[in-house]
């Protein structure tokens, strides 16, 4: 239960590489004392499957994971979740099996299937011990290559996916998160949640899934990484298992970046709320920008560990929250620059004054050379980490090659990262974070925080979703 | 099992062998990895598994010091003195700590739960020793400053308002635990009440450091990069000359036999209800600890289990059901609970989990079932043991609760030897309805005053 001490923080801190998973390797850099990568072989089957193997034999366990090069950025306006339901529906039911008898089959061995649908996009893992490996191969491509989307299950789906998105009202921090997607980006793709909105999910049929399916779900749009207890005979099953998924062209929709926009502050209200959840970001760089290093060094010092200056004046000094972060998070397209916190009712503006102020410092004044020192101890340091298993590793392979940065990304983080100055830092910063442009949404209960928005010039009310 | 976690919604990850028929997939599997443990003079113990996949340490430090330790008017005092163990020493003083592992490449946490605490830090391996001098410096020096205190329990406040106040699932458990217990401390939340937080004083904290924050009640445990015998002597030099304290008495109520079903219905600004039903259950370690955990895998663990195939799949009033049995180091509970969809009737979700749990108890539990849920616990435990920090975490948790490790590994016997029948008779030992306690969250009926948290029975 007690993950006491700033467990967002934790998760933060490997979260920031990239939206969509926790263990980007972007985190951290290539290590002290003689790390190396661990070995992997990458092979390109006639269909245009990437596959990257990766043997480990130090567990009884296999992992087979997919990353399909579509996401909700590919969703089409008013089908918003389109991408992630129809990952959700592939292991309810297929060509041969129902959704129960895929349940039962896959719990049975121990094994699981998951998907996980970001903005730029979908992952779909099994994992399970070596012995049934494969029967999880059998399970695992049979899932992914001939989906039935049963009509009945399509419903079924749909509901429960209607009532989770009711049900992030719920959780605070979601729906704040959620809120300050829409702030910051306007009406670009990444403003609305990859689950999609209730007047989205109610618009999708059938057809709309099978058309999002055939269009993206491609041999030549995939990447397939297999870690764990491999053996050649294991890996001629997998290639026989997915050579037969046929290739085609994919066309994506036109899309325009999400721009910054003016400052702006707005009032989220929600009666009764017991705290209030603070977000203020802008739209940031995509992860082929070449300052993206220089930022997530940046981002360490300004807000991404415990001794970063956000958490040691905000959390430590002045005790006004038990957790406040920043992001920089580069996707495909510009991504954000966001801090996160919350604070009680009668010290919101307190909390955002001080958090301007800091950061207004922080964009003026640069970096410290022994900030400059500490960031890249901590990123190389902890570098080893975020490739610590197979699993990890694989996951970075495939984050890599979606955004087309090249594995040399890993093989020379330390080097790369030591090198960095202090005036390639500041620069980063000077171009990226502009504190002028702040979208800042307070969700709070209006009436305990009235009088302190008053005083802070114009607030918008807004609503949400 | 592992108590780390809150196993609400999932099934105690716990070790487990499968079953002895001959064709379960997993059945072949043996697990285990070299430990090093031993115990210097002063009753530290110590326990080292050495692994170079990565040149990093895994660097954990557990004291058998929780929230059962506490009394009322002090509640959340364990997890108070967490957050000041960063608040500075002697030798690393002030904000010294934090910027010490940061300038050196160090990520720590810690936590803490009913029963101990813990601090864990990622390390390369060549800051062991730094690592070292700091623990024992917060192990012996703690500062606890008065002018620290008063903003960190601000700090701490904020994290209650975060964790329970402002989030509906947190005032849910801090209902059940407060209703599934009577007598027991396992009654008040972990982090304590807003009013006792308010009410810290260095000298309240003072007596806790003191009394539990010392050799012979802390297992350090160490996993990953580095040379067992100069890491010994390393341990020696640092840890060597603290003194052992004088053993601790213990003395935690009994919470007695429940005899009356108990219920709490928690009124909140929620889009749907939440059901849980809880039953009485047993301490870590307890022989029917095993097939608890294996009952509560096959009533609520995966979409192929009883109660998502009930209430999710078939039913379609929950989004999500599950069930998990909580052993702590004194006796937990067996829970079962379902998240429903806007508009479900929380007495229907309540009734359909009763009679889930009930046909444990009159119908048959397949052989299939408890095959499916020993490899599923298989899996589990394999999956916990993938990095430094997992197998760290494994061994201290079973050390702490049982005083011996090696429980991690014998565990997986005792999983496999369970049968059908022990399942039967532990869910009519245990599951009695008039032990059971329902605790609600229901969304507020629209139009009445917002407040926090109504109790009613």
């Amino acid at each position: 239960m007690s993950r006491m001490k700033m467990a967002l923080g934790a998760v933060m801190f490997f979260v920031s590489a990239c939206s969509s998973s926790p263990k980007e390797a972007g985190s951290a850099g290539t290590a002290e004392g003689g790390f190396k990568l661990r070995s992997y072989a990458e092979e390109k089957l006639d269909n245009g499957l990437r596959i990257i193997w990766i043997k480990d034999d130090t567990l009884p366990r296999v992992s087979l994971s997919l990353m399909v090069e579509v996401g909700s950025i590919d969703d089409p306006r008013g089908k918003e979740g389109l991408n992630s339901l129809t990952a959700g529906l592939l292991d309810q039911g297929t060509a041969k099996r129902s959704a129960p008898q895929i349940a039962e089959a896959l719990d049975f061995l121990g094994a699981d299937f998951n998907q996980s649908a970001g903005s730029d996009f979908t992952t779909l893992t099994s994992t399970g011990l070596s012995p049934s490996r494969d029967r999880v191969l059998e399970l695992f491509s049979e899932i992914i290559l001939t989906p039935a989307f049963n009509r009945t299950e399509i419903q079924r789906r749909t509901a429960v996916v209607l009532a989770s998105i009711r049900k992030s009202e719920d959780q605070p921090s979601v729906f704040a998160d959620q809120a300050s997607d829409r702030e910051i980006f306007g009406d670009h793709p990444y403003a609305v949640p990859a689950v999609g909105t209730l007047n989205s999910i109610k618009s999708l049929r059938r057809t709309d899934f099978m058309r999002h399916y055939f269009a993206y779900y491609r041999p030549n749009n995939s990447i397939l990484a297999v870690v764990g207890n491999i053996e050649p005979e294991f890996q001629d099953k997998v290639r026989a298992a997915f050579k037969k998924w046929t290739r085609a062209e994919i066309r994506r929709p036109e899309r325009k970046s999400a721009a910054l926009k003016s400052a702006r502050v707005a009032l989220l209200h929600k009666e009764g709320l017991q705290q209030t959840q603070i977000r203020m970001g802008h739209v940031g760089i995509p992860r082929s920008n070449s300052d993206f290093m220089a930022l997530r060094m940046a981002n360490v010092i300004l807000g991404g560990a415990f001794a970063s200056r956000l958490n040691q004046k905000v959390r430590d000094d002045l005790g006004l929250t038990y957790s406040i972060h920043s992001v920089s998070d580069a996707r495909l397209e510009p991504g954000s620059f966001e801090i996160s916190t919350f604070t009680r009712h009668e010290k919101v503006a307190d909390t955002l004054r001080e958090t301007q102020a800091l950061l207004q410092h922080f964009v003026k004044e640069g970096v410290t050379d022994a900030e400059m020192e500490a960031a890249k101890a901590l990123l190389i340091g902890q570098f080893p980490a975020a490739l610590e298993t197979p699993d990890r590793l694989a996951f970075n392979l495939m984050v890599l090659r979606r955004y087309g940065i090249s594995d040399d990304y890993l093989r020379n983080f330390q080097s790369n990262v030591r090198a960095m100055t202090r005036d390639q830092v500041n620069s980063a910063i000077r171009r990226h974070i502009h504190p002028e442009k702040m979208q800042v949404l307070i969700y709070s209960d209006e009436n305990a925080v009235r009088e302190q928005i008053t005083k802070m010039g114009t607030v918008e009310r807004v609503k949400f979703p | 099992m592992l108590s780390l976690l809150f196993p609400i919604l999932v099934a105690t990850a716990g070790a487990q062998q499968p079953s002895a028929a001959p064709a379960t997939p997993a059945s072949s599997l043996r697990i285990s990895f070299p430990v090093v443990k031993y115990k210097l003079d002063n009753g530290l113990t110590v326990i080292l598994h050495q692994d170079s996949t990565v040149p990093m340490v895994s660097y954990h430090t557990w004291y058998r010091v929780g929230s059962r330790d506490e009394q009322p008017g002090t509640t959340g005092a364990a997890h108070m003195l967490e957050h000041m163990m960063f608040k500075g020493a002697k030798k690393y003083s002030g904000k010294d700590f934090d910027r010490v592992l940061h300038e050196n490449g160090i990520t720590n946490n810690a936590f803490t739960s009913w029963d101990y605490t813990g601090f864990y830090q990622n390390l390369p391996s060549s800051k062991l020793e730094l690592m070292m001098d700091m623990e024992v410096d917060r192990m012996r020096f703690l500062a606890i400053r008065g002018e620290d205190l008063k903003s960190e329990l601000e700090v701490v406040a904020e994290e209650r308002r975060w964790r329970v106040d402002n989030n509906p699932m947190g005032l849910l458990r801090e209902a059940l635990f407060g209703e599934a217990y009577r007598k027991h401390p396992y009654r008040w939340p972990v982090i304590g009440t807003m009013e006792d937080i308010m009410a810290y004083t260095p000298e309240k904290l003072r007596f806790f450091y003191d009394r539990f924050y010392v050799p012979n009640n802390a297992v350090l445990v160490l996993a990953g990069d580095f040379d067992i015998e100069k890491t010994k002597k390393m341990i020696q030099k640092h840890y060597g000359s603290l003194k052992a304290a004088p053993p601790i008495a213990r003395h935690y109520p009994d919470e007695g036999t429940q005899t009356e079903p108990r219920r709490k219905v928690v009124q909140s600004d929620v889009q749907s209800p939440t059901v849980m039903i809880s039953y009485p259950g047993v301490a870590s370690g307890h022989p029917d600890s095993f097939a608890l955990d294996l009952l509560a895998s096959v009533l609520g663990n995966g979409t192929s289990s009883r109660l998502h195939k009930r209430l999710v799949y078939q039913g379609q009033i929950a989004t999500s059901a599950g069930s998990g049995n909580l052993t702590n180091a004194d006796p937990g509970v067996f829970i079962a609970s379902a998240s429903l969809v806007p508009g479900a009737s929380a007495s229907k979700a309540e009734n359909w989990l009763r009679e889930e749990i009930t046909r444990l108890k009159t119908g048959k539990i397949e052989a299939r079932e408890l095959e499916k849920a020993k490899n599923q616990l298989m899996k589990d435990f394999i999956d916990g043991l993938t990095t430094i920090d997992g197998k760290a975490q494994a061994l201290a948790v079973n050390e702490i609760l049982f005083g011996s490790y090696e429980k991690l590994f014998s565990d997986l016997d005792r999983y496999q030897a369970v049968e059908i029948k022990d399942l039967e008779r532990v869910a009519r030992q245990y599951l009695v309805p008039s032990r059971e306690t329902v605790a609600i969250l229901e969304p507020r009926a629209k139009n009445k005053p917002a407040a926090g948290q109504q109790g009613g029975q």
